[in-house]
């Protein structure tokens, strides 16, 4: 178990280097966008790769999912014994995971109408197939998806 | 039953959804998917949660995020604290009424 956690952390934080990494660029392509709109000569397409770049930084979020960091009420639940603590933590998490393969499974669908069709991007014409492949691979539920279940968000036993 | 009726009670079961501990955003996402299946019907449902995801993260006015990033980091480095200490002490004067 300690290894299969460990493994998870280390891919969640290869991809949240790239997030961090995307985003970064996304900064620096929007300053330069600005300015050079100001002087008349605009990046072409910067709305279609900080379209491509957001999908990519929300889509490479597992860390967020490990770390709970989502915004959670917790009024209730905290009140509660352990014991019941961690049966509701396993419902809500058993519902977190259905509606993620829900979602999976309509963007999978919705991939291959798209393959399809052969859609393309307005300016560089590049085909959206791989946009709806990413959200597919990110809907999917992942082992930190179940793991810590039985943890709080500070990653101590309750 | 009506639409208002309908988005209502949705809100009322947002509601009670949150205080279960389930992430708000899975709470959203349910309650707006079985309050459009409701309305609509369950295909048009499953296709707008995909288009909803697809547009919401996709979207051109995100931009501003990276930007507020850029701003937290400016003002994380010491150059504009200093500034504003600068402007605290020497523009605006030190009275503890306009800076407590």
């Amino acid at each position: 178990m300690k290894r299969l956690m460990a493994a998870v952390l280390k891919g969640d934080t290869i991809l949240y280097t790239i997030a961090g990494v995307v985003l970064a660029f996304m900064i620096v392509l929007t300053l330069c966008d600005v300015i050079l709109r100001n002087l008349g000569h605009p990046i072409t397409g910067s709305m279609e790769i900080i379209q491509y770049g957001g999908s990519i930084v929300f889509g490479f979020h597992p860390l967020c999912h490990l770390d709970r960091a989502q915004i959670v009420v917790d009024l209730i639940t905290l009140k509660l014994d352990p014991e019941n603590q961690k049966k509701v933590k396993a419902i809500t998490r058993a519902a977190g995971i259905i509606i993620f393969l829900f979602i999976a499974y309509n963007f999978f669908m919705y991939a291959l109408d798209v393959r399809r069709t052969g859609e393309l991007t307005a300016s560089f014409k590049i085909l959206t197939i791989p946009l709806f492949c990413h959200f597919t691979q990110f809907s999917i539920p992942k082992p930190h998806h179940i793991l810590r279940l039985d943890q709080d968000p500070a990653g101590t036993k309750i | 039953m009506s639409d208002i009726a309908v988005g209502i009670y949705g809100i009322i079961v947002l509601l009670a959804l949150f205080l279960t501990g389930l992430e708000m955003a899975y709470c959203m996402i349910l309650v707006g998917f079985v309050g459009f299946t409701f309305l609509m019907s369950f295909s048009a449902a499953s296709n707008l949660v995909v288009k909803d995801f697809f547009d919401t993260f996709t979207t051109y006015s995100y931009t501003v995020i990276p930007l507020f990033i850029m701003m937290g980091e400016l003002a994380r480095i010491p150059i504009l604290p200093r500034g504003s200490t600068w402007v605290r002490t020497n523009g605006l004067g030190t009275s503890p009424a306009v800076w407590p």
